[in-house]
């Protein structure tokens, strides 16, 4: 048994999380999730905890991840983004300014894992009403913001859409 | 952050939380946290007969593995509750509802407490289990013996379980007449029963409290809360503290709904905190976060005398509601409830019984409507069924019974601004114009349904408010109201800013620290803007009359009268601090309070004053149902909300538009199922399945209506929530013709009323 915890064996793992190096010793058992919320990642919020909500979704290799059902072990090797690391990320500020014009976002809480989400859908093209909802749907939002959340996405996929055009 | 600046106004609120730039609780605990988990009942009914906890204790890292008798050793009373102070902080010896916290473990971090938690092991004499709601009234044995009433709250006064039958905590009477008298000469009389099912609020920001007790034994308590002012109160008649001695902290919530309101895990954690010596937290999964209150559940049976023209003359209804283990805040709720369960309507004669009984749920809370939305389901269906009877449309139906502006209501008390009238006409209004949707699918059907309710806030409370005047002419406002999304901090400066002449720039809001913020009851039941906006106008007073005085100093022609707002002159409110404090000038500090006036009713529950205001609402649904498996689709949803002055539109928008799709999940979705022994099947949101976008209506449109000169905002968190389910029951019934009472209203049980329709 370590100081840190209980419960069997850690191993360590090494990623690169938002461009910097990171080394830390996990249990295998733990999930993504947790190991990011104790590198200070805030924006990765576990709340279903089991994959279904989305508010803990960030990147790993470029894919959007529910990781609080991603082994942090798992991870050794891969890239990862959360949203903190986007700060730069022309798609990530078009979509924040959009959400906030529509007033897309009520508690918050699970606004990253959506934005996060969401960006898959800025490599995509073009993409309908139904598209939209099919990609987002496994990002829940209790205040139900998914109207507003819905337009914001729209908006900001016609505008990167456009912007490529010309 | 990024370095997108954009003004301040109502976009920032949804902005600042789409970069990721709001700190919810967790994202701060404080240092050196250790941390308390639950070990649960796994029945729910029985005495406690021995606990074994000695291989819990051995474990490494293990600082306490505590009993209620263990938390009883320091605090001064261990029960707490709005109504009755039945709620233990845990079980006390009687298990009362399955997954009611028995033991806490408490260990240097959560995966030590979870092991130990394990390895607890506690017996049980298993008593029998009452879970229905008219099992629950007829239950003989009484599920709690001499329940002490908490005399916090001036409507919840002289509470007591009836004689006859302690099981039922609370019954509410509004009576204007003798229902069989008129009904036994009516043209019509229509009976109908309904129910609703147990739901839950389940924010997605789980349930956490981290308390922190200081060396000179004082407690802060870090805490996801609706109400920091009152857990203070709470924790400190709990514990013989002074309320000076313990500082309620929180930040702004990841979901509130009437969840995280009253005590809930704070005396646990302080408890603990008292016992180790050491900061505990206590941070709930989405699955635990299903043991705490839920929606209650209802039965209630409701019977209307009408004439030929379809005028209601009577009406008597009869509501249970299934209170489970604690009363918690199923009092108010009954009597609310009760109150305006007639409806939004001209009749007569009514004559409501409302009771609230204990069982073995988990017990009943609150969740966003406050028990509204359960009583409309009720009224408006049956409405709709009547109206359906007699061959009248359901919108004529409502214009001859709907109250009339400036009426007054059934309990005695005037509607005031609030006319159900306006609210109605601006939905038919906005109705023409969205023409019902024609499927693609021949085989589906498509329907239209509305419906509209009244609402009053909550009781008689208090909301205060402290303005400081910087030397500057800025001002920092200290207001207790709980940000959770509903975009209050921007609303609270905008009113101060409106107030004091300031930009929205110039006005800072500060919450969520009971050591610095005056009182607030708390942000529900749709009171805080509304109570806050007459404080906030006080203090402005306070500030004029002070700067008045303060002129006072200065040569004659600048000196300011009655007559003249200084924060209106030009460059005055600085000149007026020089001339008081000298060339730095001063904080000036100005101070309100805002308490409604309340009567309280007499036994036939009349009163010329129970509500400081009522809230409106009338929503439509357009569904488009599967008639071959019952699957009921949302194509539009719309919500028409009488909430005052607007501070923020869009935002109002937003939440009327949240709350009408939250209730159509709740609606259509969700229910938490029991089985026979009271274990509850679906915690969590695997088994419990809440709305997301490709469930989401495919129009959602809401709009605010309100009283030509009505300058005052009311609430609006709830009012989106009102009609949603009985719209929705009207349009299943316009598209396939049967009618649906039970909610949530499930696809199957939609097939088999479709086929029950056929077969006849």
């Amino acid at each position: 048994m370590s100081e840190s915890g209980l419960g069997g064996d850690q191993e360590m793992v090494r990623f690169d999380l938002n461009g910097s190096p990171v080394e830390i010793r996990v249990f295998i058992d733990e999930p993504l999730s947790q190991v990011l919320r104790r590198l200070g990642e805030s924006t990765v919020r576990e709340s279903c905890a089991v994959g279904l909500c989305g508010c803990c979704t960030a990147l790993v290799d470029g894919k959007s991840v529910s990781t609080c059902l991603y082994w942090a072990a798992m991870a050794d090797g891969t890239r990862i983004e959360t949203l903190s690391g986007l700060t730069s990320d022309e798609r990530v500020t078009a979509l924040q300014g959009s959400i906030a014009k529509h007033g897309a976002a009520q508690c918050g809480y699970c606004t990253p894992g959506m934005v996060m989400t969401a960006l898959e859908l800025f490599d995509a093209g073009e993409q309908s009403t139904k598209e939209i909802e099919a990609h987002m749907n496994g990002n829940l939002c209790r205040c139900a913001c998914y109207p507003e959340m819905r337009c914001a996405i729209k908006d900001a996929l016609a505008t990167a859409n456009k912007s490529l055009e010309t | 952050m990024t370095a997108q600046k954009l003004p301040r106004d109502w976009t920032s609120h949804a902005w600042e939380r789409a970069i990721g730039n709001i700190r919810y609780t967790d994202d701060d605990v404080p240092r050196g946290m250790t941390y308390a988990v639950l070990v649960r009942a796994t029945i729910a009914h029985g005495q406690i007969t021995s606990v074994e906890r000695d291989l819990a204790r051995e474990v490494p890292g293990v600082l306490g593995v505590f009993t209620f008798e263990d938390l009883m050793t320091v605090a001064r009373d261990g029960y707490h509750g709005t109504g009755y102070r039945d709620q233990p902080m845990i079980c006390d010896g009687i298990v009362r509802h399955y997954g009611e916290p028995v033991i806490v473990v408490v260990a240097t971090n959560q995966r030590i407490a979870e092991y130990a938690a394990g390895l607890v092991s506690v017996n049980y004499a298993q008593l029998p289990v009452v879970l229905g709601d008219r099992e629950a009234l007829a239950n003989p044995e009484a599920l709690h013996r001499d329940v002490e009433p908490s005399a916090d709250f001036i409507d919840l006064k002289g509470l007591k379980p009836l004689a006859n039958n302690p099981n039922i905590y609370v019954r509410s009477i509004l009576r204007t007449g003798d229902f069989d008298e008129v009904a036994k000469s009516a043209p019509h009389v229509f009976e109908h029963q309904f129910s609703t099912a147990s739901a839950s609020a389940a924010p997605l920001e789980t349930v956490s409290s981290y308390a922190v007790p200081n060396r000179d034994g004082s407690v802060e308590m870090l805490t996801q809360t609706q109400m920091p002012s009152y857990v203070r109160v709470q924790l400190a008649r709990m514990f013989g503290m002074t309320e000076s001695r313990i500082r309620v902290r929180h930040a702004p919530l990841g979901g509130g709904f009437g969840f995280k309101i009253y005590a809930r895990t704070e005396p646990i954690v302080m408890a603990c905190a008292l016992l180790v010596g050491r900061p505990v937290g206590i941070k709930f999964s989405m699955e635990e976060q299903f043991y705490l209150p839920h929606r209650r559940g209802t039965t209630t049976t409701i019977s209307s005398a009408v004439d030929e023209d379809g005028k209601i003359l009577a009406r008597r209804c009869f509501i249970i509601w299934n209170g489970g283990a604690y009363a918690d805040v199923g009092p108010r709720m009954v009597k609310k409830g009760g109150n305006v369960a007639a409806g939004p309507y001209e009749i007569p004669v009514v004559d409501i019984e409302s009771v609230g009984v204990y069982s073995n749920r988990i017990p009943g809370g609150a969740i966003r409507g406050f028990g509204i939305p359960q009583i409309v389901w009720a009224y408006e269906t049956h409405g709709d069924m009547i109206a359906d009877s007699l061959g009248i449309d359901p919108v004529t139906f409502r214009r001859r019974n709907l109250m009339k502006r400036n009426a007054v209501h059934h309990t005695g008390t005037p509607l005031g601004p609030c006319d159900p009238r306006l609210v109605f006409e601006r939905l038919i209004e906005e109705l023409q114009s969205r023409p019902l949707v024609e499927p693609d699918d021949p085989e589906l059907k498509a329907g239209r349904g509305l419906a509209i309710a009244l609402k009053a806030v909550m009781g008689p409370t208090t909301s205060t408010v402290k303005i400081m005047l910087n030397p500057d002419g800025s001002a920092t406002v200290h207001c207790g109201t709980v940000e959770m999304g509903q975009g209050s901090n921007i609303a609270m400066a905008q009113m101060v800013a409106d107030e004091l002449n300031l930009s929205l720039d110039e006005v800072k809001v500060v919450s969520g620290d009971t050591d610095s913020v005056p009182w607030d009851m708390g942000t529900a039941g749709s009171r805080s803007t509304n109570h806050m906006h007459k404080a906030i106008a006080q203090a402005a007073e306070d500030l004029r009359a002070q700067l008045r005085s303060l002129s006072a100093a200065m040569d004659t022609e600048s000196q300011i009268g009655d007559d003249v707002d200084p924060f209106k002159v030009k460059g005055g409110v600085i000149e007026y601090l020089r001339a008081g404090f000298g060339p730095m000038g001063a904080t000036l500090t100005g101070v309100g309070a805002f308490t409604p006036d309340y009567i309280p009713p007499d036994s036939n529950g009349q009163s010329e004053r129970i509500t400081e205001f009522w809230m409106c609402a009338a929503t439509s649904v357009d569904v488009i149902v599967d008639p071959l498996t019952g699957v009921v689709r949302l194509d539009q949803l719309l919500t028409i909300s009488d909430v005052g002055k607007a501070i923020n539109p869009e935002i109002v928008r937003t939440q009327l538009s949240g709350a009408s799709i939250m209730m159509a999940s709740i609606s259509l979705s969700e229910e938490i199922k029991y089985d026979e022994d009271g274990q509850v099947l679906n915690p969590g949101l695997a088994l419990y399945r809440i709305f997301g976008f490709e469930d989401s209506p495919n129009t959602v449109y809401a709009d605010m209506v309100r009283d030509e000169g009505d300058e005052v905002p009311r609430g609006v968190g709830e009012s989106g929530t009102f009609g949603v389910a009985p719209a929705i029951a009207s349009a299943i019934h316009d598209a396939v013709g049967v009618w649906m009472t039970d909610l949530p209203i499930k696809p199957e049980n939609v097939l088999k009323a479709i086929e029950e329709a056929t077969d006849e």
